[in-house]
């Protein structure tokens, strides 16, 4: 398990960052999910089945968490971590910070289906057949949602 | 020739002050271990006024007044020129530090990258002035003026006599924010899509608010005699706090 | 082909999902077509654009509340089921004969066993409520870890953090107290006040507060504690306030005026 969790504690707090922007509630859900995982752990081996399962687990665990009303819903303002952010990017201009404003708006627009395929995609970089398995729909939606996406994203760069 | 003397004369009046000028402004320019990691800069200062700005290098560059001891009764404060600004300020692994202890007073202006955070005391008098400076913040003042404008990142402020005059732009919203000053007005502007929860108190004085804030389900059981104000902007996010005991309260929309 | 294959296409070639037979399709492409590699670019734009998002490290803190919670797990595991609290706890006192290095590690070992002890009692319960009493005691642990941090902000964070939890253990009351009493930054010290009132019904919160009165130096802190009594209507506060007045750690009128109300006020209940 320790194994697992040094494997993937940074996939999935990233996937969960992504989909919150809240660091301290995502990682509070990393330690659900593997909770969940070690509860279940019985389950599973093959890899590739491993990885869709522990994120259909991570969005289960996000659903149930926005409903209880705590801050793990999705902010509109997608935020800097402050201290890690500005190691990085020690030679951003404000400039670019507004660029990423921008960005963080646009994805914050985005439908929730859509933005979710996003990250799963381009962060997570996960191949489109296991992004079906995760949200348990074909791999042609997946595709449809993905252009929409980008369509979508198109517009911030249209608009400079 | 009259005129040419005149203008000798100009010209040496002016070299001088100009010397003189500049001795009295000592420079020092400190190098952080790592210039590609983020700085702390930590200020304890007796007495005098601070001006911080950030600018796009990577040194802090610090530029002194002083030190003064105070004059004795009605007489103007009294240099001390043994002393070097070298002589209050340390840098270790990106911590850069200046103290200045009591009785001196020291005025400081200095220019730190633009990420960097800032932890600022003064124990007396004298005024704090922040630009540009996205980290996190603490500032603690008695009766001087604490301003800080067009930052981001996290501020805890606090002040007795003073004001505290905060003009912020959060590019990272899981910060807090908290300002409070016994006698001082909080003045505080944030953009007009900031998302927050805020908590606003005073006990003599007023609350005035740009944002409409949804306070929630009145019939809050109120037995205090201070003015309060809980709610959310805009749906709610982080969290922001102002207390005064004496002094008005302003949250504005940033232009 | 269709707009959609195309634009997939360009973003199967930038996450090199394409075999080399397409990748030279692509290139070819963009070279021959400027329509195309208008396309390609917008694409390319708004994909390479999202690298803009960071993602922070994860803190310290989850590695080692994971190795906490991995230990407790496999404890129940080994040791079968275990009907009662104090057994558990007994159990896990068996395990660590040596000194624990940290004392919020043997927190989080308590807490977390605490947290396993209730859930092994109720078992009949649902996996929901299970699953939340689990989060709140993480949520507490990290509460506990973030209280000790050298940053200010963080301190603050723990403290407004400490409003979500739906239960408070005697722990993280007596750390909240420890940072009411003696943090060094004031608005910290602030907010857990305000935290602190909201968990005032239990009775050992009253009294903590109360005892802060007079350990208050600071001017805003002793107005703060005063608002905050005469919310809670407590009479026996009044001494402590009074004993502010004697002690002329009041400087200012102002407070001095607030401090004498409030006596006056508290007394009249």
């Amino acid at each position: 398990m320790s194994l697992l969790f040094e494997r993937y504690r940074r996939p999935l707090f990233s996937y969960l960052f992504h989909q919150t922007g809240q660091r301290v509630e995502s990682e509070d859900l990393v330690q659900t999910v593997f909770y969940l995982m070690l509860k279940n752990r019985r389950t599973f081996s093959a890899d590739g089945a491993f990885r869709a399962w522990m994120y259909q687990i991570a969005r289960n665990a996000l659903i149930n968490s926005a409903k209880k009303g705590s801050r793990t819903v999705y902010q509109a303002e997608f935020p800097d971590h402050g201290t890690q952010l500005i190691e990085h990017n020690l030679e951003q201009d404000y400039e670019q910070n507004e660029a990423k404003i921008q960005l963080d708006q646009a994805i914050a627009r985005l439908p929730a289906d859509q933005r979710e395929v996003l990250i799963l995609s381009k962060y997570q970089e996960l191949p489109y057949k296991e992004i079906a398995e995760v949200l348990k729909t074909t791999e042609g939606n997946v595709k449809v949602k993905v252009f929409r996406a980008i369509q979508e994203l198109k517009k911030i760069y249209k608009n400079l | 020739m009259k005129k040419n003397i005149k203008i000798i004369a100009l010209t040496v009046l002016i070299l001088l002050s100009f010397t003189i000028v500049k001795s009295q402004n000592r420079d020092l320019t400190v190098k952080l271990t790592n210039p590609l990691k983020a700085g702390k800069l930590n200020v304890e200062l007796f007495n005098g006024s601070i001006k911080i700005v950030g600018y796009s290098g990577k040194e802090v560059m610090i530029s002194a007044d002083g030190p003064y001891y105070p004059g004795k009764g009605n007489q103007k404060p009294v240099k001390d020129t043994s002393k070097k600004v070298s002589d209050f300020v340390s840098q270790e692994n990106n911590l850069v530090k200046i103290k200045v202890e009591q009785p001196l007073i020291m005025n400081f202006v200095i220019k730190v990258p633009r990420n960097f955070s800032l932890v600022i005391k003064v124990l007396t008098a004298g005024d704090v002035d922040v630009e540009k400076v996205d980290g996190d913040h603490e500032v603690s003042g008695i009766s001087g003026n604490i301003t800080l404008s067009n930052i981001s990142g996290s501020v805890l402020a606090n002040n007795v006599r003073g004001n505290i005059k905060v003009d912020f732009n959060p590019v990272k919203m899981d910060a807090p924010l908290a300002l409070s000053s016994v006698l001082g007005t909080i003045n505080l502007s944030l953009p007009a899509n900031v998302k927050a929860n805020v908590k606003l108190q005073t006990d003599f004085s007023e609350i005035h608010s740009d944002f409409y804030i949804d306070e929630g389900t009145p019939g809050q059981k109120s037995k205090n005699i201070i003015r309060r104000t809980i709610g959310k902007i805009n749906g709610g996010g982080s969290e922001i706090f102002i207390k005064t005991v004496g002094g008005n309260i302003y949250l504005r929309k940033r232009k | 082909m269709e707009d959609i294959d195309l634009e997939l296409k360009i973003l199967d070639y930038l996450q090199n999902h394409l075999l080399e037979a397409d990748r030279r399709e692509v290139e070819l492409l963009r070279e021959t077509s400027p329509a195309f590699a208008a396309k390609f670019n917008e694409v390319k734009q708004v994909w390479e654009g999202l690298d803009l998002r960071k993602v922070p490290d994860t803190s310290p803190e989850l590695t080692s509340n994971f190795q906490a919670m991995l230990k407790t797990f496999e404890l129940e595991q080994a040791h079968g089921k275990v009907s009662s609290l104090a057994g558990v706890l007994g159990k896990i006192a068996d395990l660590f004969v040596y000194k624990p290095k940290y004392n919020w590690a043997y927190s989080i070992l308590l807490i977390s066993a605490g947290a396993l002890g209730a859930w092994l009692l109720l078992k009949q319960s649902n996996t929901n409520q299970n699953l939340s009493l689990v989060e709140n005691d993480q949520k507490q642990i990290r509460v506990l870890t973030m209280l000790k941090d050298s940053a200010a902000n963080d301190r603050m964070k723990a403290v407004n953090y400490t409003q979500q939890l739906h239960h408070v253990d005697d722990k993280v009351i007596n750390a909240l107290f420890v940072t009411l009493n003696t943090d060094s930054n004031e608005n910290v010290r602030l907010v857990t006040l305000d935290a602190l009132l909201q968990l005032a019904d239990n009775p050992k919160v009253r009294e903590g507060l109360v005892n802060s009165i007079i350990k208050q130096e600071s001017e805003l802190m002793q107005v703060a504690l005063a608002d905050a009594m005469i919310q809670l209507q407590e009479k026996k506060s009044a001494k402590s306030f009074k004993k502010l007045l004697e002690n002329q750690n009041t400087k200012s009128p102002i407070i001095k005026k607030k401090l004498e109300q409030t006596v006056k006020e508290l007394e009249t209940i």
